[in-house]
């Protein structure tokens, strides 16, 4: 008999008769369940305990703008890898002729550098952001740049889990999920030497959301 | 519970036999000592303080407890869901009955695409397995990636922690190893900070990603619904493993597996909150199928190892319970033994009292005995499950089971026989035990007893006995003085 079916019928035998324990129903704890302003709130509250840089703007078109002032503040980044998603590509990056962006997405390329990438959805209950892969998003720029920033649009913000989830699906097309769905809570960091806090393990050392209106 | 010579049999390598004296040895080490108190109170805290802002905390892990429940009396009809999902999705799943069988079919799956390097983040299965060195025999290079992970791969020894592998070390230790291990890509300045010991780990590994041929990482869950693995890190290092080399091998235990992602949202609110506290850990990712023609990056192949080894076993039987388990350290953050004589004591990779009920199961009672031993039943474990595993009660099903089969040691078989034929004859018993009062009494100076004769010397050698006051429970009890 090979692994698979004797593992199977193994635990066909062992299938406890008739008194299999309901689930029905679902719990969601208040933290999720936040609406409307008070969702927004929470998560800029929960996105700083995370660590991420936040810049609150009322236009698409400040985008560009911002991102050179944090760079700036920064030091020397010549270079923003911008992702492919359409509304990254349409915002006006003549206006900030000081910064040159580069479409170029393969992993020598994003290896330590800034990008920005639009995302799917990001979570009140915890502060994290929602990213997924598709044509327009490789799922790399969330982890081998050294500075992410993510444009997040107000309409995004889903209270809980519960959200991100349709968020995921509705962009896997309903029923399926897309092959790979991030939910990144803030810089990389690791406790592994002496249990203290090092920010830029293994992915980037800032993530930066850019909140428009709308 | 399987029976002997049985080729698909769970296998699992302990040294738990020596539990006694790597104990003995852990309470002098200074360093050691320095480390768990970090868990001890640190972890325990921030557990405290995390769980305290959700009101339902509590209501969330009966409900965990209950989907658990559910998952295990219907296992066989979700994994069969799940692998139905994960070949829609244009992935394979593969099922081993045992280590050898597990690591088979990694390396089959290693050989078939000539892999040279492979990279892997975090994952207790594979270190259960003993993966590592399987491949390595085959030829392959194998990377650790989580840094914990890659300090104990570079040191040759067995995690401390399941969440903090290497937390028993000081960065003096990590600074040595990393200048011993990084020589050869040419990093010949020894560095000493702690942030400087990151940056070097990431540069380091950030080659191996790009370079390795197949990424390995585990799986924290499994979701029947979509046919996805979760996984849940803090680095970043699972999703590098899973998205830079063209082939991603998943593998994990077949008790992993939740429903719907409802359930997963459930789980993933316990899991970082009783960790470290935490709302959120800082990666929390879902990885369904290979690669989709369209996605600009990604693995061209995905491939789940579900790995049976004594899990089967487990389930219908007392133990079953422990099949709940998410691996979140809370109950040997909150052990007495564990906090005093930390991971590697044990002999096995999973320690505390999660790894007392585990390693048995796994490695055979007459190789883990003295695990479910090690346990001052305070409770404080099943107090802090967040899928409410009654750990003392599991343990105490193996001290039953050993006791019947004979594995304690003679000494301990005598008194426990003679205290039972005793204790069922209550005449005698209250005449020894009267007797007994009046004789540690007499042996008392100042109240203490400072040398107790014969094996019972062993308890006194490093303490002194207080004597018994006023008489017998039982004589205090007749003459009506309860206090």
């Amino acid at each position: 008999m090979d692994a698979r079916d004797e593992i199977l019928g193994k635990l066909a035998r062992k299938k406890h008769g008739g008194g299999a324990t309901g689930i029905s129903g679902h719990m969601k704890p208040a933290v999720a369940m936040k609406t409307g302003e008070e969702m927004v709130a929470q998560f800029r509250e929960k996105a700083a305990k995370l660590s991420c840089g936040l810049s609150e703007l009322s236009r698409m078109s400040e985008v560009p703008g911002e991102i050179e002032r944090v760079l700036g503040e920064i030091g020397t980044m010549p270079v923003l890898h911008v992702s492919d998603e359409p509304e990254l590509a349409s915002l006006p990056w003549e206006d900030v002729p000081g910064l040159r962006t580069s479409r170029e997405m393969d992993r020598d390329a994003l290896d330590g550098v800034a990008a920005l990438s639009a995302c799917a959805a990001a979570s009140a209950e915890t502060g994290a952001l929602v990213l997924t892969s598709d044509a327009d998003h490789a799922t790399a720029i969330g982890y081998l740049p050294d500075f992410h920033f993510v444009l997040l649009r107000k309409s995004q913000i889903v209270s809980g889990f519960e959200g991100i989830w349709a968020a995921a699906r509705t962009n896997g097309g309903n029923r399926d999920l897309p092959r790979a769905v991030n939910i990144i809570g803030g810089p990389s960091r690791t406790g592994d030497i002496e249990a203290t806090m090092v920010m830029g393990a293994h992915g980037p050392r800032s993530v930066h959301i850019l909140l428009v209106d709308g | 519970m399987t029976p002997p010579n049985d080729q698909h049999a769970p296998e699992m390598h302990v040294t738990s036999e020596r539990f006694s004296e790597n104990a003995r040895h852990a309470l002098d080490d200074k360093v050691l000592q320095g480390g768990l108190f970090i868990f001890a109170k640190g972890f325990t805290a921030l557990r405290e303080i995390g769980i305290s802002q959700v009101p339902e905390f509590g209501d969330m892990r009966d409900r965990a407890r209950d989907v658990k429940n559910h998952v295990l009396e219907n296992l066989g009809d979700y994994l069969k869901q799940f692998e139905e999902r994960v070949i829609a999705n244009g992935g394979r799943v593969h099922w081993a009955r045992n280590a050898s069988e597990a690591n088979e079919i990694i390396g089959r799956l290693c050989a078939e695409v000539n892999a040279k390097t492979v990279v892997k983040s975090k994952s207790m299965v594979t270190e259960e397995l003993e993966l590592n060195p399987h491949l390595e025999k085959q030829g392959i290079e194998v990377f650790e990636s989580d840094l914990g992970e890659y300090i104990i791969q570079l040191r040759k020894e067995k995690p401390f922690h399941i969440v903090g592998p290497a937390l028993h070390l000081t960065k003096e230790q990590v600074s040595d190893t990393f200048y011993e291990a990084h020589q050869r890509y040419g990093r010949t300045e020894k560095v000493t900070e702690k942030e400087a010991l990151v940056r070097e780990a990431r540069i380091v590994l950030r080659e191996r990603f790009k370079q390795a041929d197949v990424g390995i990482t585990g799986a924290n869950f499994l979701v029947a619904e979509t046919g996805s693995i979760a996984l849940v890190t803090n680095e970043g290092n699972a999703d590098l493993s899973a998205t830079l080399p063209k082939h991603h091998i998943a593998v994990t235990g077949i008790e992993k597996i939740v429903p719907t992602l409802e359930d997963l949202g459930l789980f993933l609110r316990l899991l970082p909150r009783s960790a470290l506290g935490l709302d959120t850990a800082n990666y929390l990712s879902l990885y369904t199928g290979p690669k989709r023609d369209s996605d600009p990056d990604g693995p061209e192949t995905f491939d789940i190892v579900l790995v049976d080894n004594g899990r089967s076993d487990m389930l219908g039987s007392e133990f079953q319970d422990m099949l709940r388990c998410i691996r979140c350290g809370a109950c040997l953050n909150g052990c007495p033994v564990f906090t005093s004589v930390g991971g590697q004591a044990y002999g096995s990779v999973y320690s505390g009292p999660m790894g007392a009920v585990w390693t048995p199961a796994l490695a055979g009672i007459t190789h883990a005995a003295n695990l479910p031993n090690a346990s001052t039943f305070c409770g404080k474990c099943e107090e802090v499950c967040p899928v409410r595993i009654p750990l003392p009660n599991l343990m105490r099903h193996w001290r039953e089971r050993e006791f019947e089969k004979h594995y304690t040691p003679t000494g301990q078989r005598w008194g426990m026989g003679a205290w039972r034929w005793i204790a069922g004859k209550p005449a005698l018993y209250r005449l020894a035990s009267s007797m007994g009062g009046r004789v540690l009494r007499a042996m008392a100076r100042k109240g203490w007893v400072k040398k107790l004769p014969g094996f019972a010397g062993g308890w006194t050698e490093m303490r002194d006995l207080k004597a018994p006051e006023g008489g017998s429970f039982l004589e205090q009890y007749e003459k009506g003085r309860r206090s």
